[in-house]
């Protein structure tokens, strides 16, 4: 919102109304002649694509659309426009590079191109995935904190709080969101890390009064901390997700534009939704003031939202690659893996996107985690995001055929069970949680995932 | 594969219905179930041999991802375009619809697209559909399913702060004696067979396509 900050307001209230089906229904027919004018092609071999001209082409398709398309408005029916000189003025005006958290926890968010040797932001997180509250959540937040290759911790969401199940609108979700966060500074506290950068959308919160009321510089949300607004699937966005933007640009954090362009959804095949998904990057940027959109690319087939899948990898890392090299705007790479923690395939899924992200460009996570919920707690652990980080800086500088080499072996590991993943086990059964140290059991999958991949000319120290 | 008892005409009628509905087009699918009437096809004949093997194309290439869901949504829109020119020409006890099915988000959820591709399937497999949209109260779905006599409520939501409504909803059905009426099935990222049992709801669904063989399943009628 540079400049547009009350434009931005006013123009969700300005022209005609849209019915939704008709906006939706507009999307495919518009992708599609886009996708062949940019001649714009997915290439299950090339999950990281070498092609520097095809990056361009979707670049120029991304803002060709957002300017056609706009921001639907879910409670005016309106559509937000911007113009190409709006969004290229916001673009050309971006301050990088930009630096987070204090003292020796220091990160710093550079821009980046594909293949660059430059140090990449690796944040290390379970937003998604459901964790029981209190100690277990403060310890998990703690590995993630103490990881050397993580840059800023991401939540987890609170199974429950008080021992209770939280609800949209309700003085829980507030007071959840609210102790939430308290864990989280509690723990990088613990670990000595008092500074770290904190990238939370607080998972009990479903709704804005929460997640502003977490903006706190005690014991929440400090300035330049990063707050959660996403955007909705696809080209839309509500007065809510608006005015978590505004309440958090208004108290100096910094905005972190979600979005899920849907492979198979509303942008048809896995071109249209990098179209659709490179688009809303671009006017995130403009509405939100976003300082990185977290890209989240989500496949038909996969029920909990794995980034994991061949399509949703290109996706991601099309997109990055086409905003990387005309741009300085950054992009992280949600990370969502399929199978669980205790297993081998979600080790090479969380690996497989920390070498996506970083020789696209980009930057890798949040995450890995995944959505889940029900009894389906405390399925996670910090290993995952070791190497996560770990893959991530090992491919920093590698050359994107090599990368795509050691990202179509990662696949082949895990694709086999992605249709019916493996359940794995809960942090308690892999580690001694008190002492949060890692199993011998999940210490050796790790330990071999880790070999393989530095066999396959990963170098992993 | 169309019944070979059928003339010429009565053939190209039902092609063409099959190719309205594939394209999602409105207006000739009307055109040809008017003609069907015209030609003295029966109603339901033309609905069986021409609209409903065009639908399930459509859904099986859905499936395959070889259509995406706007095509989805516009067959469905121009199957049922057809069937509205061709059902007050019904025999009384005739009747092409397996049940009804409310759906929506539940409230504090915004995400739909899972619901959205629900409906799409449940309407091309034959089911009317009355779609509440996301952020829905719990007490709409009991409402609407009363007044509309529903016959199977479908929750969705991606957030695990949905999950907890869903248990309220069902608990109020309870509370207001009309349990036993409707069928309660959920879906979406957080919800389990598991969960789906530790509330009371009769049914969760993995996919979309498992939430049509769930409604068909619990209604106790031929699947497509």
């Amino acid at each position: 919102m540079p400049g547009l900050y009350f434009e931005t307001m006013e123009r969700c209230t300005m022209g005609k109304r849209v019915h939704e089906e008709d906006f939706d229904i507009a999307i495919l027919p518009r992708v599609r002649r886009l996708m062949e004018k940019y001649d714009l092609r997915f290439d299950r071999d090339e999950i990281i694509p070498s092609d520097d001209a095809m990056a361009d082409r979707l670049f120029a398709a991304a803002v060709e659309f957002a300017v056609e398309t706009g921001l639907w408005v879910l409670d005016t029916q309106k559509v937000i426009r911007f113009s190409e000189d709006e969004i290229f003025r916001c673009l050309d005006n971006l301050n990088m590079p930009l630096w987070f958290g204090s003292g020796k926890d220091q990160v710093c968010l550079q821009a980046r191109r594909p293949e660059s040797s430059t140090r990449s932001i690796v944040l290390g997180g379970a937003a998604g995935s459901s964790v029981s509250e209190g100690d277990t959540y403060t310890k998990l937040m703690m590995m993630y904190a103490m990881e050397p290759t993580n840059d800023m911790v991401t939540n987890a969401n609170p199974a429950y709080i008080e021992g209770r199940e939280v609800r949209p609108f309700s003085p829980l979700e507030v007071h959840g969101a609210i102790q939430e966060v308290g864990w989280i500074r509690e723990a990088i506290r613990r670990v000595g890390r008092p500074g770290k950068p904190l990238f939370v959308a607080p998972g009990t919160s479903a709704t804005s009064p929460p997640a502003i009321a977490v903006i706190n510089e005690e014991r929440g949300l400090r300035k330049n901390d990063f707050i959660y607004a996403a955007l909705l699937t696809e080209m839309k966005t509500d007065y809510d997700r608006l005015s978590r933007a505004v309440a958090g640009l208004e108290n100096g954090l910094n905005i972190a534009a979600l979005l899920a362009p849907m492979i198979g959804g509303w942008a048809g095949p896995a071109e249209g939704a990098a179209i659709a998904g490179t688009a809303a990057t671009l006017l995130a940027a403009v509405a939100y003031d976003a300082t990185i959109v977290v890209n989240h690319p989500v496949h038909m087939s996969l029920k909990n939202g794995a980034t994991t899948h061949p399509q949703t990898l290109w996706v991601q890392s099309i997109s990055g690659q086409a905003m990387a090299r005309n741009s300085v705007f950054p992009i992280g790479q949600n990370v969502f893996v399929n199978a669980r923690a205790g297993t081998e395939e979600v080790l090479y899924e969380a690996a497989v996107n920390g070498v996506v992200a970083v020789s696209s460009g980009q930057h890798t996570g949040p995450g890995p985690s995944g959505i889940t919920g029900g009894d389906d707690i405390d399925m996670i652990s910090g290993v995952e995001a070791r190497i996560m980080g770990e893959a991530t800086r090992a491919a920093t500088g590698m050359t994107r055929k090599q990368a795509n080499e050691i990202a179509l072996k990662c696949i082949a590991k895990y694709e086999p069970t992605m249709a019916s993943p493996p359940k794995g086990k809960t942090i308690h059964e892999l580690y001694d949680l008190p002492r949060m140290e890692v199993s011998d059991e999940w210490n050796l999958k790790y330990e071999t995932v880790k070999n393989q991949l530095n066999e396959w000319g990963l170098p992993i120290r | 594969m169309i019944g070979s008892n059928h003339t010429d005409e009565e053939r190209a009628l039902f092609a063409e219905m099959f190719d309205a509905v594939m394209a999602g087009d409105e207006e000739k699918s009307v055109a040809a179930a008017e003609a069907a009437l015209e030609a003295g096809v029966s109603p339901l004949t033309s609905i069986e041999e021409g609209l409903t093997p065009g639908i399930r194309e459509v859904g099986d290439r859905f499936g395959r991802m070889e259509m995406f869901l706007p095509e989805m949504v516009l067959s469905a829109r121009a199957m049922q375009a057809a069937v509205d020119v061709l059902e007050p020409y019904f025999a009384d006890d005739e009747s092409i619809t397996k049940g009804k099915v409310i759906i929506g988000t539940v409230k504090g959820d915004i995400h739909d697209i899972g619901k959205n591709i629900a409906r799409a399937l449940l309407t091309v497999n034959g089911y009317e559909v009355i779609d509440l949209g996301r952020d829905v109260a719990l007490t709409d779905f009991i409402d609407v399913a009363e007044t509309e006599g529903a016959d199977v409520i479908g929750m969705s939501g991606l957030l695990s702060t949905s999950l907890p409504l869903m248990r309220d909803t069902i608990k109020m059905m309870h509370d207001d004696e009309v349990r036993d009426k409707y069928h309660v099935i959920i879906g979406g990222g957080p919800t389990s067979q598991e969960y789906a049992d530790e509330i009371g709801a009769d049914g969760y669904a993995e996919t979309a396509f498992d939430g049509v063989d769930l409604c068909d399943r619990l209604l106790g009628v031929e699947s497509n």
